[in-house]
């Protein structure tokens, strides 16, 4: 439904294009979904159903939130999100590449019982610590 | 992806370890624990009474954690709405 609004050309203004497409991405929901995404991801550009190339750029926030949906992947091999990672690495720097890295360590299938122990682990060698959760 | 199947069988502990957080770590950090971490996804009456439970322990052994006796009693309350959400979804969709 999303990719239609955008794919319509009805949205021009920039702010309202950003809001849909985040939304887009949230509801980017299966495999298919996440394989267009890494398709716009890699030509920075968002594509129609049809895969048409449309003049809509995929910023670099939408490159971190495409990022999140990649590794929630169940299909995508560990070795493919790391390369996807790095990638994004290379382009961004900010503040925003070291949270989206930890959203995408606790989004991985295969990390979500260690995230779970250690959200619980509350001693100071906990992963979480540095990142300030355990404080306030 | 929905994350959904590789939490579930993780959810059961949250009833078990979340009272040390509330003990542990101050109001700020244990709220928003409590409200990320929280099993939301089930709303039928199995899934409330495992607060139910919760709350009637936390209150016989410590009445005066008032703190997280409202946060559980606001669960159960979201959990019951959007139950009564679910159910008229049910019955519209029939």
């Amino acid at each position: 439904m999303f990719l239609t609004i955008i794919a319509s050309g009805s949205i021009t203004d920039i702010s309202t294009q950003h809001l849909v497409l985040e939304a887009l991405f949230t509801s980017a929901r299966n495999e298919d979904h996440i394989e267009m995404l890494v398709k716009w991801f890699d030509s920075g550009f968002v594509h129609d159903s049809n895969g048409q190339k449309l003049d809509i750029e995929i910023s670099k926030k939408h490159k971190h939130s495409i990022m999140e949906r990649i590794w929630s992947s169940e299909k995508m091999s560990l070795q493919f999100k790391e390369e996807m990672m790095a990638k994004l690495a290379k382009i961004d720097k900010s503040d925003w590449l070291d949270n989206t890295q930890k959203v995408c360590e606790a989004a991985h299938p295969e990390n979500k019982e260690k995230m779970w122990k250690e959200y619980f682990n509350l001693g100071e060698d906990s992963q979480c610590a540095d990142w300030g959760l355990l404080h306030f | 992806m929905s994350q959904r199947k590789f939490t579930e069988h993780l959810q059961a502990q949250f009833f078990d370890l979340i009272g040390g957080v509330i003990e542990k770590k101050g109001r700020h950090v244990a709220q928003s624990y409590f409200y990320i971490l929280r099993p939301m996804n089930d709303s039928s009456a199995a899934a409330v009474s495992k607060y139910s439970d919760l709350l009637a322990k936390v209150m016989k052994e410590t009445p005066d954690n008032t703190f997280f006796i409202k946060l559980l009693k606001s669960t159960i309350d979201d959990l019951q709405v959007m139950e009564k959400g679910r159910e008229a979804s049910r019955t519209w969709l029939s």
